[in-house]
Parts: structure tokens; sequence; C-alpha cells
């Protein structure tokens, strides 16, 4: 009888195996008619590209992993992967030949990107010697397939016109296709040009509305000729109390201009509450880049040293606020304690027989005999001292 | 093939800031660098030489056209066959004022005075070892490239240049596309060995060397279809 045993495990174990393929078969099909509905009403979805999932998570040297042998098989999304990986030095040691070799693969593939990438190493002489004519002939090519930053440099070639035909009208062209695609350095600068009329007749009103673009995507410099716009009225309706928020923002930014002008509103109380302890601060920050200004040092003349002094502890420590009783964390000593206290975890099983005192007695008598009137108390309930015994 | 719809980088621009100060920012730089010379030829000997004969028939082909390396090549021959075959042929090439570079062993190229070696087997380590034994003086070139990032990392490596192509046999059908990328995108030289190269349809990759093998030596007199390719290059530069 002892074959049985081995027979009814081997089924035992075959059951749930069996169970498991049919599940994963029932799964897959799901998953199929899901993918079907989904491609029905989407589409059909674009394979998924693992190189580039495992680059956007930092698995910079799975993603190389990954995106070699398609690139070897001249996929130039590979091919640009493992260039940007190789220019910046993600995961591996910086190599801008390298990069520039997967760059050129890729370009040669008609990837945009990677011909604008290779336009910058011409231009820059990194990876490649410098070849200012042959960056603009790839800034060209890039452009053409409407890469918007590639748009943008070759409007400054134009401007420049040694690479490229020297015509601001051109320039204006590609500025504002790069600025309308939503780049904020191509915004500002079309702004400027629509404002000098330089390419195309001046608009200060249509200037100044795409400056204003630029400075809501951060451009620092763009925040500042917006804020001084704003308030001067050029192009735009005068708006004191928006020309300081803008300025508020560069200046946060760190750009010294926006926080010397700032400290002239806030000290000056235009747009602003005024408040000469936070100018001071202003002006102390704008001072450290480097940027003094007699005429805000004759704004603040009336302010008071403790305000001084406080001021110039808060740009000390800016953007943080100087460490006060309030910001010091304080030390916990005990946990605090909720609802009703607990019984103390201690009973007379585990305390020690010998108390050792700090004074080197120990109370190893036993406890002098209770009065004669009141019952012996259980010995549980004898609190544990921790109190120095005195003897008698 | 999914092609990431965000880019990886983001861009780099050229000098942001005033319209007008950018004007004045701009210099006249100019570093062009021009790459425009006719290919040089880089001989390959066949794989079987008569090896009675052939040296006879190497010097009359030297003679001719100017040729900067010479490349003797292994075949089937054993290590005392090739040192033999080599040793005579270094001292034909160097006569002609070629570089003369042996296959892979680069002791070999110093116990006979050849000026280099070429490296088939053994990818970046056997060349860095060659590199070891034979710079400064010595040439050391790569070849067996059989990927993009094979080349890149031989690249990097102290070596004089970079072939594409078999030494002989077949065609290789990336190699012309993988020289020129090489001859545009980097600095170490490329030897583009084409072994079906014809005199009327002239190197059009940019390589900086032009490796001729069995398309010399395969038919008709040696000497005049090397005098033929040479011809054809400086025609067309």
């Amino acid at each position: 009888m002892n074959w049985r045993a081995p027979l009814l495990a081997l089924t035992l174990a075959a059951l749930p195996a069996l169970a498991l393929a049919q599940e994963q078969t029932r799964s897959q099909a799901q998953a199929d008619e899901a993918a079907n509905i989904s491609n029905s009403i989407f589409g059909a979805s674009e394979t998924a590209d693992f190189a580039f999932g495992a680059f956007q998570r930092g698995y910079f040297l799975t993603a190389l992993e990954l995106a070699l042998p398609r690139a070897e098989q001249g996929d130039a999304a590979a091919q640009t992967l493992i260039a940007e990986i190789y220019s910046k030095g993600l995961g591996v040691a910086q190599n801008t030949e390298r990069a520039a070799g997967w760059y050129q693969l890729a370009a040669n593939n008609g990837d945009r990107l990677a011909i604008f990438e290779l336009g910058m190493f011409y231009q820059d002489g990194s990876g490649v010697p410098q070849d200012r004519k042959k960056a603009a002939d790839l800034f060209h090519e890039a452009a053409d397939k409407g890469y918007a930053p590639a748009k943008y440099n070759l409007a400054l070639l134009h401007v420049e016109g040694i690479y490229a035909d020297p015509s601001l009208t051109t320039a204006a062209a590609l500025m504002k296709e790069a600025a309308d695609a939503g780049l904020p350095e191509a915004q500002y600068d079309y702004g400027s040009m629509l404002i000098e009329g330089a390419g195309t007749a001046p608009d200060a009103a249509e200037g100044a509305r795409y400056i204003g673009l630029a400075a809501e995507q951060d451009l620092t410099a763009a925040q500042i000729d917006y804020a001084t716009m704003l308030y001067l009225g050029q192009g735009v309706p005068r708006d004191i109390e928006a020309a300081a928020g803008w300025y508020q923002q560069a200046a946060q930014g760190g750009n010294p201009v926006a926080q010397n002008r700032l400290a002239k509103l806030v000290a000056v109380g235009e747009g602003t509450a005024l408040d000469l302890e936070t100018a001071a601060m202003w002006r102390a920050l704008a001072r450290r880049q480097g940027l003094s200004d007699p005429s805000l040092d004759r704004l603040l003349v009336s302010i008071p040293p403790d305000a001084l002094a406080r001021a110039e502890e808060r740009a000390r420590f800016w953007p943080s606020t100087p460490p006060s009783i309030e910001t010091i964390a304080s030390i916990p000593t005990a946990p605090k304690t909720y609802g009703p206290p607990l019984p103390a975890p201690t009973d007379m099983e585990n305390a020690p027989s010998r108390v050792v005192l700090p004074n080197g007695v120990t109370n190893a008598k036993p406890p002098a005999p209770l009065p004669a009137s009141k019952p012996p108390q259980p010995e549980t309930a004898a609190p544990a001292t921790t109190e120095p015994a005195q003897d008698p | 093939m999914g092609r990431p719809h965000c880019h990886p980088s983001h861009h780099t621009l050229l000098e942001a800031g005033p319209f007008l100060a950018k004007m004045a920012f701009y210099g006249t730089r100019s570093v062009f660098s021009g790459k425009s010379m006719a290919p040089q030829l880089y001989l390959i000997t066949p794989a079987d030489p008569d090896l009675a004969q052939f040296p006879r028939q190497l010097m009359g082909v030297l003679t001719g056209p100017e040729v900067a390396a010479l490349l003797v090549r292994r075949g089937a021959l054993d290590d005392a066959a090739y040192a033999e075959l080599a040793e005579r042929l270094v001292q034909i090439g160097q006569a002609a004022g070629a570089a003369v570079l042996v296959e892979d062993d680069a002791a070999l190229a110093r116990s006979i005075g050849a000026d280099g070696v070429h490296v088939t087997a053994g990818g970046a380590k056997a060349i860095r070892a060659a590199a070891e034994a034979l710079k400064p003086d010595g040439i050391v070139g790569a070849g067996n490239v059989r990927s993009r990032h094979d080349a890149m990392s031989f690249g990097e490596l102290d070596i004089d240049y970079v072939m594409f192509g078999p030494l002989g046999g077949a065609v290789d059908p990336q190699a012309a596309e993988l020289a020129q990328w090489w001859a545009e995108t980097f600095e170490v030289p490329a030897v583009h060995s084409n072994p079906a190269a014809a005199p009327d349809a002239t190197d059009e990759t940019g390589a900086e060397f032009l490796a001729l093998s069995d398309c010399v030596w395969a038919k008709g007199d040696p000497a005049v279809s090397l005098a033929a390719f040479s011809a054809a290059l400086k025609a067309k530069a």
C-alpha cells in the first residue's frame, strides 16, 4: 500500500497547478478583451518604451542596457536616449564624444531632438570640433521639423547674421513660432522685438502680452521687465500692485535688481504695505550680490537701528527665518499621556529584593512592622520605593 | 516604434537674455574644421599569397601610387609562416614608405620591426595591451567592429584608427554607413575597408583611409588596379 501516498501527493500537487493555468488563461483573455475595448475606443496604443520608462524612473543603467540593442538596430528614440545618458553623465561617466556619436546616428534617422542637441554640440564645440556653420544647418533642420528650441536658436542666428542670412524679419517670424509654441525665452524675446519694432511692426500691447506670458512661466528677466511695464503703464494699464507682485516673485527667485526695486516699493508703501524692516532686508540681499543703490539708501535713512538689525538678521537667514524661541523645536522631555493614567508596569514579583541606594546602604532588612491596629497590607500593594530609605 | 512623447532632456538654448544685449554679445568667432582631403590608401595583402612570388609582386605594386599603410594579413598561416612572411614584407613596405602593420601580434610587430599592429580579436582588452606594448612609437588600429557601441569603446582607447569592414571576402553592408558616421563625428581616423571596391565608384564615406584588399589582388594586374584607385581618388579630390 506504499504507492498510494506518492500518488495522492502528486494529485494534490497537480490540482493547484491546473487551477493556476486556467486562472492564467482566463486573466489573459480578460486582459486581451480589455485591450481590444481600449483600442476600439482610444485607437491602437503605442508600444511601451521600456528603456524610456526606466530612464524616467532614474534607472539609467537599465535604460542603457535596454536601449543599446535597439539603438544598434537603428531605433532613433533609443539612440537619442543613450546620447542623453552619456551627454549628462547619468549613471555613467559623462562622455560628450560618445553622446555626439549617438546623437549623430539618431539625427541621421531623423530624430529632431537629436538634431538639435547635435547642433548645440557643434555650436559649443563639445564632443565635436566647434563648427558653427554646421550647428546652424542642424538648427535649421530641427526647426523645419517643428522643434521650438531650434526655431529660437535659428532666430538668434538670423539676428546675428553670420551663419544664417542677416534678416530680422525671418528672425521675428521664427521667434513668433517658437513663442507661440510656449517657449518662455522666445516669448520674452519676441515681446522685446515687438516693443522695439525689430523685424516686425511695433506693437507695445502685443509685446507686453508676450512678456507677460514669459513672466508667468517663471523667466526672471521677463518678470522684472513685465513689472516695470506694469509700473510705468507701457503697453498695459498701469497697475502698481501687480508690478509689486512680479517684483516680489523675481526677488524671491534671488534676482538683485528685483530685490532692489521691491525694496524701494516696500520702503514707500507703493503697491504693497509700507514696511521699512522688510525693505531693508531686500536691500541687504541685493547688496550682498553687489547691487548698492544710493537712492534706496535715502529712502531708508530714517529706519530705527533695532529694525535695521532685525532686517540684517532676516537677510542672513533668507529665504528661511532667523531662529527664535518659536522656531526652535522644543526638546521632548516626557511623552505626553492622554486619558486616565495607566497602572505602573511594576509589581512586587519584579521588584528587586535589595534596593541599592545612592549612598551605598541597602534596605536588606525587612520593613518595619506596621502598626497592629491595621491589618497587614497584601504584599502586592506595597509601593516600590526609590526614595532613600533612612535607617532607623 | 513608440517615440517618447516628452523629451528626455530639457533643451539647452543659446544665450538667453535681453534681445539687444544678445546682438552685441556675439563676436565673430569661426572655428572651421576642414577634413576635405582625398582618402589615403591602406593596402591589405591577400589571404593566401604565393609565399615565393608575393614579395616580388608586392614590390612591383608599391612602386606605383603612394600607399600610407600596408597590413600583412594572416589568413590561414600558422605563427611561424606568418612571422616569416611578415618579416619579409616589413622590409619591402617600409622601403616604399608605407607603415607596415601585422595582425594582432604586438610582440611580433616589435621583434620584426613592424610599425604597428591591427587588432581584430580580443576587444578592448587586447587593444589596451597592444597600446601598452607599442605606444608611443608604434601604431595601434582597431578592427572587427561589430557594433556602434564597440566602435566608440575602441575609439576611446589610445588608438590611431578604427577600421570598418572586413579585411577581405564578403562586403559588410553596414560598413560604409558606419565609416561615414565615424568620419563625420569622431576625431580618431576611420579606415573604410571595402573588398569589392571599384575604382570608378569613389568612396563617399569621408573616411580618412580607404582599405583595398581583394579588389586589388583578385583579377588582372594589381599594380594597374591600385593605380586606377589612386587616380580616381585624386581626380575626385
